[in-house]
């Protein structure tokens, strides 16, 4: 399948007239529409972030690229290594191989078994490719070291962490291996000013590097520091909503 | 291995009591390393749907074909129906595993621990007793069983420690394919969490293609890659777990979700 012609070749990800409403069949069927015509690209290297007021479906804009939401119409094209995949028709095993291989996720929240030690939790992705569990926790603990975990909690699971530890662990594991596509939700939500530069240091290495990244930011500074490009939400709300002044 | 083709292929399938289907076309392809969830309320036909999938209950409409590992290279599936009493019994011997919720179900009771593990191995042609004893070991501690209780009978065991013997039992062999009947029902909510971690660190450790029913969403949530909501014998969503539950497109799944305790 090659559809190349189709995408920007500087692009690692390409959303293209990408329409979503949500129906909610328990409050009578009420339909919720996000976004309507949703046109952007992601070039290697950029850091392109998502603007709009809060509620403007900026979350949900990233769970639609990571496949969490389905879209109603529109094409979310990824640049992989075997061609490109359109995300919004992808089968769900294109899209777990996609995540394995292509995009990583770091979300506000972590979501992690209950049970499984941080310096665990961070290495997963390098483990789930194939790395030995000794290096791939030799470079979890790196980066936990990095975000100022203490090495006395990295045997614990991250479930009796401080909001901000979490969300530390929560980066560590999404920049543990490089994807050519990263997807950051609110990263920096909840982290002091020393914790924040190492984020806005490993942004800047990823970048470098040639990464794609997608991005919501809270903290004005941080978006500042590295955003390229900004794609405003709120131009994409649907006609409807626009028109309701809401 | 051939990743192009499934390691299970359901197409249409459904199993009748008399005249009323108890769950009806079904369809999916399972891959080696892939978490498919069956999750729904009681009477929902997920129960059903594993018995027919494992061959205890029979196919009436529809096919289920299964990529054997003599045929791993070929990439030929078979159709589970024609296989005869002897094949399906040889595929349990090697090649399938099943957890059942109750522990005391998959388990020798009065047998040792040691002999739980090292039954199915016998089964496979192990006559050395000493690396029989030793792979015991080995799985006891992989499921974190303290060594010591290797002569130990599972009646002795906690409901958590059953769980997991039951798990070693199933594995000890090398299946492709494990189908699990709610194994962490039951259980206390932290016994529940450390098994469902061994769980899945063993299926992304050894490959396994996994077929787990479950009414609990979190469990689904935690350990599947991907979810077939079923109601009344039919599926009716289906797709990559964490889709499935953060934007489910049917009525019933938004109640079955938005009715779940959120952690």
């Amino acid at each position: 399948m090659n559809r190349n012609s189709q995408m920007n070749p500087d692009a690692v990800l390409s959303v293209q007239d990408v329409s979503k409403t949500f129906t909610l069949h328990l409050q009578g069927a009420q339909r919720l529409p996000v976004v309507d015509g949703l046109t952007f690209d992601v070039p290697r290297g950029a850091c392109v972030v998502l603007g709009g007021e809060s509620g403007s479906g900026k979350s949900s804009v990233m769970k639609m690229v990571y496949g969490s939401y389905g879209v109603d119409s529109g094409r979310i094209l990824l640049a992989q290594d075997h061609g490109v995949l359109d995300l919004a028709a992808a089968q769900p095993r294109q899209v777990l191989a996609a995540r394995r291989a292509t995009m990583g996720y770091v979300s506000q929240f972590l979501r992690a078994v209950p049970r499984v030690a941080a310096i665990d939790v961070v290495a997963e992705p390098l483990v789930e490719l194939g790395e030995s569990r000794e290096a791939a926790a030799e470079r979890a603990g790196e980066l936990l070291a990095r975000l100022s975990i203490p090495e006395r909690l990295w045997q614990l699971p991250p479930a009796t962490f401080s909001g901000g530890e979490r969300q530390r662990v929560n980066i560590a594991r999404g920049f543990v291996r490089e994807r050519a596509l990263l997807l950051l939700d609110e990263p920096t939500a909840s982290l002091d000013a020393r914790n924040r530069e190492v984020v806005i240091g490993l942004i800047r290495e990823s970048l470098a590097r040639g990464v794609g990244i997608l991005a919501i930011f809270h903290d004005a500074d941080v978006r500042e520091a590295v955003a390229d490009a900004t794609v405003d939400v709120q131009r994409f709300a649907p006609a409807a909503l626009v028109g309701a002044g809401a | 291995m051939n990743d192009e083709q499934p390691l299970l292929s359901v197409a249409g399938a459904g199993h009748s009591y008399g005249d009323a289907f108890g769950c009806r076309d079904v369809s999916f392809d399972l891959w080696p390393g892939e978490v498919l969830a069956i999750v729904g309320e009681s009477g929902s036909g997920k129960s059903t749907l594993l018995g027919m999938l494992s061959q205890r209950l029979s196919i009436d409409e529809g096919t289920v074909r299964y990529r054997r590992s003599s045929a791993a290279d070929t990439a030929e599936l078979v159709d589970l129906s024609l296989l005869s009493e002897r094949e399906v019994r040889g595929l349990w011997r090697t090649e399938w595993g099943y957890v059942h919720q109750n522990a005391m179900d998959g388990l020798r009771m009065q047998v040792s621990a040691g002999g739980n593990i090292g039954e199915p191995l016998m089964a496979n042609g192990w006559r050395h007793y000493g690396r029989i004893r030793e792979q015991a070991e080995q799985w006891l501690a992989r499921v974190e069983i303290p060594a010591d209780r290797i002569d130990d009978a599972p009646i002795t065991f906690s409901g958590g420690m059953r769980q997991r013997l039951q798990i070693a039992r199933n594995l000890v062999f090398g299946p492709r394919l494990v189908f699990m009947d709610e194994p962490t029902s039951g259980l206390d909510v932290s016994v529940q969490a450390r098994l469902l971690d061994l769980i899945r660190s063993l299926v992304a450790d050894l490959g396994l293609a996994v077929v787990i029913v479950t009414h609990d969403l979190a469990v689904a949530r935690l350990i599947s890659h991907r979810t077939l909501v079923m109601k009344d014998g039919a599926v009716i969503e289906s797709g990559l777990t964490d889709r499935v539950l953060d934007d489910p497109q049917a009525a019933y799944t938004q109640l079955l979700v938005s009715s779940i305790l959120q952690d």
